[in-house]
């Protein structure tokens, strides 16, 4: 039955082009975003076709539930007409009618064959043989990555390019929620002189102040630890980035975000460290490729002619590419964090007083 | 020498075991007393009874318990420092917890206190 799959998969990728392009064209913003939705579903189901169930399972609940009612909640406080609108509704019915069919199709067909449908588990099984057995192999130096941590090795060597969109998105997001607050600064610079007149403390009571900055600095130690550990232990520099996060999170519930600024964290150091990380990340990702060998080079390969980055330096395992990855990862993630945390405490009233609506 | 080392990992297992038991008896005694406690700050207390008693104290068995076993090596000496740095950590951060919820609670004005017997803050604070 592999090839209801196939057809199931082609026909939802030529819906999600059309249902595009009409979400793009029409004039009804709630349309627009029902549309949207009816989108989203049909990719979600592409992406099951390809059997990235762990993808649907994020994708369907972000995409169609928390989008469409963020989008009808804004389109609620404004005109969702733009002009007359062009029906085009039999269109629609008919896309949804043979969806509907071709789902309910794969669905019995799951049941029918044990609810997983097609798993093409065989298949893949030797690839993770290969990875575990070769991520610090001496015997097969043109296969290893000098990294004891296979999870570390895979995202950061054998599919680097990967991880690279994937942190793309992350910072894509990041940018775009700094575009929407893109003047704060301005309006929130006053408030920011106005609170460093004042003579009281802000935050929490003295207990829970003093404990939150020993704390801030434990926490602070063990995730640099674990980003600097990443190629050895379980962790990484998306996970380290992570956990420093939590302490100027806590710093900003029990000392306020005032103190927060006025200890440093500041949008524009910020958003300067950020672009730095990924810029680090790029440029080591490159040198290899301009050196003469590939995109992401880690250890010497006999088909490269680039010598690798060494696996350890005076006597200190470093496994190559893999630990820079991690820091710069882990200063990227941590900033970009930061960066949204910062902007989203901004009081309500001055982003209101920013996009000019009546609170 | 090899005796005497031998005899004291058994010392130190069965101190860790017995710190492990007894922070297994205070989760016991936490969660009963979160359930059939009456009143929110008396909840709160054996909530921090729960992380003091069953948090802190089985940890640090957690780490006596390791620097007894032989065969793990060097690593047991990784496993007795992390341990005992989680314990203290929590020993830190929750007394601060409750004490930021009872506080929140109290300015809050969201619990009615039922059995106070004597109530300091209110005198001072009118």
């Amino acid at each position: 039955m592999i090839l209801l799959n196939e057809v199931l998969l082609v026909y939802s990728l030529i819906v999600t082009t059309i249902l595009t392009y009409m979400v793009v064209m029409t004039r009804d913003l709630v349309r627009a975003v029902i549309l949207s939705a009816c989108q989203s579903i049909f990719f979600s189901i592409a992406l099951y076709c390809i059997l990235a169930i762990d993808i649907v399972l994020v994708y369907l609940p972000v995409a169609v539930g928390i989008y469409s009612v963020v989008f009808l909640y804004a389109i609620r406080k404004t005109e969702h007409l733009e002009k007359p609108v062009v029906g085009s509704h039999k269109v629609v019915a008919l896309i949804v009618a043979v969806g509907a069919i071709l789902v309910v199709a794969l669905i019995v067909h799951s049941i029918m064959s044990g609810l997983t449908g097609w798993t093409p588990s065989k298949i893949i099984r030797p690839l993770a043989r290969f990875i575990i057995s070769r991520t610090i192999n001496y015997y097969e130096p043109e296969f290893w990555t000098s990294s004891p941590e296979a999870i570390t090795a895979t995202v950061w060597d054998y599919r680097g390019l990967d991880t690279f969109f994937e942190i793309t998105v992350f910072y894509g997001a990041i940018v775009g929620c700094l575009a929407l607050f893109r003047f704060i600064e301005v309006i929130f610079k006053e408030k920011l002189r106005e609170v460093e007149k004042l003579p009281k403390e802000l935050g929490l009571s003295l207990i829970t102040k003093t404990v939150c900055r020993v704390v801030f600095a434990l926490i602070s130690i063990i995730a640099i630890n674990i980003a600097i550990h990443g190629h050895l232990t379980p962790g990484g520099g998306f996970q380290g980035g992570a956990t420093y996060v939590i302490g100027p999170l806590l710093i900003m519930v029990a000392l306020s975000q005032y103190f927060l600024r006025r200890i440093g964290y500041e949008e524009r150091k910020l958003i300067l460290l950020r672009s730095l990380g990924l810029i680090a990340i790029a440029l080591v990702a490159l040198i290899p490729a301009l050196l003469g060998g590939f995109v992401f080079q880690n250890q010497y390969k006999p088909w490269s002619p680039y010598i690798g980055y060494p696996p350890y330096v005076d006597n200190v395992w470093i496994s190559g590419s893999i630990f820079l990855f991690n820091v710069f990862d882990a200063i990227a993630v941590a900033t970009g964090f930061c960066l949204i945390f910062l902007v989203l405490s901004i009081p309500e009233e001055y982003f209101k007083k920013l996009l000019e609506v009546k609170p | 020498m090899s005796s005497m080392v031998l005899e004291l990992n058994y010392v130190l297992f069965f101190i860790g075991i017995t710190l492990t038991t007894i922070g297994a008896i205070f989760d016991v005694i936490a969660s009963i007393g979160l359930l059939r406690f009456p009143e929110f700050y008396v909840r709160l207390h054996a909530a921090t009874i729960g992380s003091i008693g069953g948090a802190v104290v089985p940890i640090i068995g957690v780490a006596i318990l390791a620097l007894s076993c032989t065969f793990l090596g060097p690593q047991r000496f990784f496993i007795f420092g992390c341990s005992i740095v989680i314990a203290m950590i929590i020993f830190f951060v929750a007394p601060v917890g409750s004490h930021a919820i009872a506080r929140a609670a109290y300015r809050s004005r969201t619990v009615v206190p039922k059995y106070v017997v004597h109530d300091e803050l209110r005198r001072v604070r009118g």
